[in-house]
């Protein structure tokens, strides 16, 4: 069977020629499909009404959102409507317009098909919907609250459907009580907007709140230039256009220039067959791509469209549609790597002869670089059938995910808890090395594989409990320690080594520098001495709007950490200021690091947790690098700078600072007895 | 290939190239220069991709060819020699023998033709300006600019030309900031030579820098741009280095117009205490506390890993008392730049910047962005 002319069907059956467009699932269909949590944050209510409007066909949608969406929201499309009849149906649970059988889910190429959506929005909210066929006269009202049909109606309207969502969960005061602030659901809410209108270029958005026109995005034949509408000019303006083919899977899309990043991978939008996606898998490839061609640990922006047969991939995997299973995954996985080395490839002369230093990718590489693709598609093909099976078995026992906020993402919260065992372990094994304060620190940051082992004996010189308060108090003079030792060199551009009698001591140069202006930020926020460069020249940065939502809500905090910003109209700001200890650093990248630290599970954490969680961004980002040659009496400067410090035993992520080779140590190596 | 060369020429030659090529570049022959015969000349080509540099020096040519060689090692090799001539030869495994008198050299080189090429420049204009002209405003502003690779734009020095009065001859202008200070200079009316740039382009800093070395020791040079070069030659040499494609900001909005209280120094009474402080003010930012009350201007830094330190000058200054905190190291490169025996400091309240300018002379300011120590 013709992939397409399914598609026709399903879309048909959407089409107003019908009269009897909703049908009520069969009861084993309905349970064949999980259930689950669908509807968590007005950004929730805003993705499934998007979802409806463009299955209706809507060109022109319109997004009202009152308080971020938290008090209210309105979605208004010219679409096609809904029959008089039909209206009554449409806050049952599993009415559905398009699927009819079982096996037509799976070659769904319509947005929304389990017929949940509304009756979902309506048990937690006051929906009221008005809509009129082309073909009708009049249109129809409905009002539903609390599951319930409140009121029907005839009503006057125009062509299309407008849904007003309003008391959002009023009727469930715990959910309502996770709202998190005005600015962050309506960035949530932008956010929602982005998916839907990356991938529907052809369809004019509005996007209002409170009144106030927010975005206005008009329709466009180039889904290059919706791109530049939704993450910003800049960089919209530097992205390569890529295309590839592979049997019946094609891959088009947009991912930046390899001298664009971002701190982290929000920017990455992959859509299967126009669905907004996360998948490990893709975003493995395509990290798989960037390596060695952006900096490590940066981040492209990218948009990429995936089209393959229905069949071939299960989107019913996520009450939220937010992740699928694909059969072929190899396929996928090599389609994305080649195509976007393709692309990259074609703009390597442009980067060659501009300022760049790098040289060119060696030819000679070539083998070496298809082994570590091997090696890494491997590694992701293995990882991605494991997590699927535990992730599937997850959703499918259901009801433990009602809590809803943890179900987004709960395989990687799987991934999360299970490090954490893991750590705790590592902890119990470790030695004791660790000052009071820090442990809990330690214990929350460790890296996975840092298991104390037993070849390095990993030493502080000194009980933490008689440490001078902090460093130059007049009690307690400072260590000698590293001051007492013998500097030998660097090793392998990160590990600088000492020698301390009869003893081998390294030292890795940015876990050191790292933990040295932690401290040294630390103590200046403490002593109310935060030293701040303001800038002659205020830089300008353009955010997606949830950053943007995000950093007004964190801008206290920032401040107290020497960074100074301010509104500057739509969702940019300027920087008005940065720590001066870091005041060589490009602003902007302080900024997005800093933010990058906000974003992700940051519930729960304190404000002096997250304060603290900034700092050691910075610090990060102001240490000396892996690679940097340091001349001796920088080295040795940095080995008095840690005698200063109460504690310098790790970095502030957790890993050690410096290990011990002590002669008996060194004797077994050399099996000397 | 072999020549005979003068020592010395040969040793300022080979000098002239170690700002440019790199000198631990994991692609070995980017640490090495390339010397071609020509006709009773060598040609000397060095780069590093951003900065290309050509130049030639008489010599004796016996048998012509090319090779590439570390320009660290030459130039090392060649300053230990004694005697007034050299003898170049190349033999066919690309090595290379040098004689001085009874010394002799051996060293391996690398074929000439996987050296990165530098084109010729011909036929663009160029214009004809001052070496020390030129080399002055490098030296007035360069300082001031990013050492920052992710704030490409504002690593390098703005180059402009602008017209000096009513449609009079136009002057070279520099402009560099990191974003905390910025150093802007003016040439004499009509140092140009000629030379109109519709839009200021920006020159990377090292490749200025190299300009300056360059130009500083000429009478004049000559100047022009090229596809994206900044090109610029003496009788026998050539130097283009790679524009910076990016828009410079407005440097003129930030550029204070209402006027603080204006204090004049004599430049090395006040270098000199700036530096005491320096010694331990914090290393990151070096913060120093400047106030002025009672006729006289107090300065103190203080640091807890480290000490105090504590001075006075005495000044006249118009208005009232005052007290701001700066970067010792932005006003003390700021002054530095200043070719005047006195200086004027314009200091302001709060967060508005500081002025720095020579009494006398309007061509040079330096702005410095105070420190603000958080209460």
């Amino acid at each position: 069977m013709e992939p397409d002319s399914n598609q026709n069907n399903v879309l048909d059956a959407a089409r107003p020629k019908l009269a009897q467009k909703i049908n009520i699932l069969p009861p084993e269909l309905a349970h064949r499909i999980a259930a689950g949590e669908v509807i968590e944050r007005p950004a929730s209510i805003l993705k499934e009404l998007l979802e409806n409007a463009l299955d209706a066909g809507a060109t022109v949608i319109q997004i009202e959102l009152v308080k971020g969406g938290c008090d209210a929201l309105r979605v208004t499309d010219n679409g096609a409507g809904m029959e008089p009849a039909d209206v009554p149906l449409a806050f049952q649970r599993h009415a559905t317009s398009k699927l009819t059988v079982f096996d037509d889910l799976y070659r769904l190429r319509s947005f929304g098909f389990r017929g949940e959506a509304l009756p979902s929005i309506a048990a937690v909210a006051r929906v009221e919907l008005t809509t009129r066929p082309a073909t009708a006269l009049g249109g129809t009202t409905i009002v539903a609250e609390n599951s319930r049909v409140e009121e029907l109606r005839e009503a006057g309207c125009p062509v299309g459907t407008t849904i007003h969502v309003s008391q959002i969960f009023a009727a469930v005061p715990a959910r309502r009580k996770f709202l998190k602030s005005e600015a962050t659901e309506q960035g949530a809410c932008l956010e929602a907007v982005n998916r839907i209108a990356l991938a529907s270029p052809g369809v004019k958005f509005r996007v209002l709140n409170n009144g106030r026109l927010l975005w206005d995005m008009p329709a466009t034949a180039d889904a290059g230039e919706r791109i530049g509408m939704v993450l910003g000019r800049e960089t919209g303006s530097g992205l390569l256009k890529v295309k590839g083919v592979r049997g019946e899977l094609t891959l088009e899309g947009y991912i930046s220039r390899p001298e664009i990043t971002r701190a982290n991978a929000k920017d990455i939008y992959c859509f299967v067959n126009g669905r907004c996606i996360r998948d490990a898998l893709l975003n493995h490839a395509l990290m798989t791509a960037c390596r060695n061609v952006m900096a490590a640990k940066r981040y492209p922006a990218a948009v990429l469209f995936l089209t393959m047969p229905s069949e071939e991939v299960d989107i019913n995997v996520h009450p939220a549609k937010l992740e699928v299973r694909f059969q072929n995954p190899r396929a996928i996985y090599g389609l994305v790597v080649e195509t976007i080395l393709a692309g990259f490839a074609a703009v390597a002369p442009a980067l060659d002869d501009g300022a760049s230093p790098m040289p060119a990718t060696d030819p000679g590489d070539a083998n070496l670089t298809s082994q570590v693709y091997q090696r890494r598609l491997e590694e992701a093909v293995k990882r991605y059938t494991l997590l699927g099976g535990a992730k599937k078995s997850s959703y499918r026992s259901g009801a433990s995910f009602s809590a809803g906020s943890g179900a987004l993402f709960s395989a990687a919260a799987d991934r999360r808890r299970g490090r954490r065992d893991d750590d705790a372990s590592a902890g119990e094994g470790s030695p004791s090395f660790l000052g009071g304060g820090e442990r809990g620190n330690l214990e929350r940051r460790h890296e996975p594989g840092f298991v104390s082992e037993p070849t390095v004996e990993a030493a502080a010189p000194r009980d933490p409990a008689d440490a001078p308060a902090f460093p130059g108090s007049e009690d307690g003079s400072p260590r000698r320690y590293f001051a007492s030792m013998t500097y030998l060199g660097q090793a392998g551009g990160c590990y600088l080594v000492f020698s301390h009698d009869h003893d081998l001591i390294l030292v890795d140069q940015h876990a050191a520098h790292e933990r040295i202006l932690y401290e040294e930020l630390r103590r200046e926020g403490r002593e109310g001495r935060l030293a701040v460069q303001p800038l002659l020249i205020p830089e300008v940065a353009t955010l997606s709007p949830g950053d943007y939502g995000m950093l007004m809500e964190h801008r206290d905090l920032l401040r107290e950490a020497g960074l100074e910003i301010e509104p500057f109209g739509g969702h940019t700001v300027s920087i008005r200021s940065l720590p001066a200890a870091l005041g060589r650093l490009a602003p902007r990248t302080l900024l997005e690091e800093s933010l990058a630290q906000l974003t992700g599970p940051t519930e729960g954490l304190s404000w002096g947790e997250k304060r603290d969680r900034v700092l050691i961004s910075l610090a990060c980002q102001g240490a000396v690098k892996k690679g940097q040659i340091l001349s001796e009496a920088e080295a040795v400067r940095l080995g008095h700078d840690l005698d200063r410090l109460p504690f310098a035993g790790t970095c502030p992520h957790g890993r050690p600072v410096w290990i011990v080779l002590t002669e008996r140590r060194l004797a077994g190596l050399f099996r000397r007895t | 290939m072999e020549f005979h060369i003068d020592r010395n020429v040969f040793l300022e030659g080979v000098q002239k190239t170690l700002g440019i090529v790199e000198r631990k570049s994991i692609v070995p022959i980017l640490n090495n220069i390339l010397i071609r015969t020509e006709e009773g000349r060598i040609k000397i080509v060095a780069t590093n991709r951003e900065i290309g540099l050509i130049s030639r020096y008489d010599a004796q040519i016996n048998i012509p060819g090319d090779i590439t060689i570390s320009a660290l090692k030459l130039f090392e090799m060649i300053k230990e020699t004694q005697d007034d001539t050299l003898q170049f030869i190349k033999n066919e495994q690309h090595q290379v023998t040098m004689k001085s008198g009874r010394a002799i050299y051996r060293i391996s080189g690398l074929p000439a033709d996987l050296y990165p090429q530098v084109l010729e420049v011909d036929e663009i204009p160029l214009y004809k300006v001052s070496g020390a002209d030129l080399a002055n405003l490098v030296r007035k502003t360069s300082f001031a600019a990013s050492t920052d690779e992710m704030r490409a734009n504002l690593t390098g020095v703005f180059f402009e030309t602008e017209a000096s009065g009513e449609d009079g001859p136009p002057r070279m202008k520099m402009v560099a900031t990191d974003g905390h200070r910025l150093s802007s200079a003016l040439g004499p009316v009509g140092s140009a030579g000629g030379l109109v740039l519709e839009k200021g382009i920006v020159v990377p800093r090292k490749g200025m820098e190299e300009i300056r070395k360059i130009a500083e020791a000429e009478e004049a040079v000559w100047i022009g741009v090229d596809h994206g070069m900044f090109v610029m030659k003496t009788d026998n040499l050539t130097i283009k280095v790679s524009l910076i494609d990016a828009d410079y900001p407005d440097y003129r909005r930030v550029i204070p117009k209402n006027k603080g209280v204006l204090a004049i120094f004599s430049r090395d009474v006040l270098l000199h205490a700036l530096r005491r402080m320096g010694v331990v003010s914090n290393e990151n930012y070096n913060d120093v506390v400047i106030e002025l009350s009672d006729g006289r201007m107090a300065l103190s830094s203080n640091n807890p890993d480290v000490g105090e330190a504590n001075d006075e000058i005495a000044v006249s200054y118009n208005g009232g008392d005052l007290t701001n905190t700066y970067n010792v190291r932005y006003v003390i490169e700021a002054i530095k730049a200043v070719d005047e025996e006195e200086v004027s400091f314009e200091i302001n309240e709060g967060m508005k910047p500081g002025v720095i300018m020579g009494v006398g002379n309007d061509d040079y300011l330096s702005i410095v962005m105070p420190l603000k120590l958080k209460e």
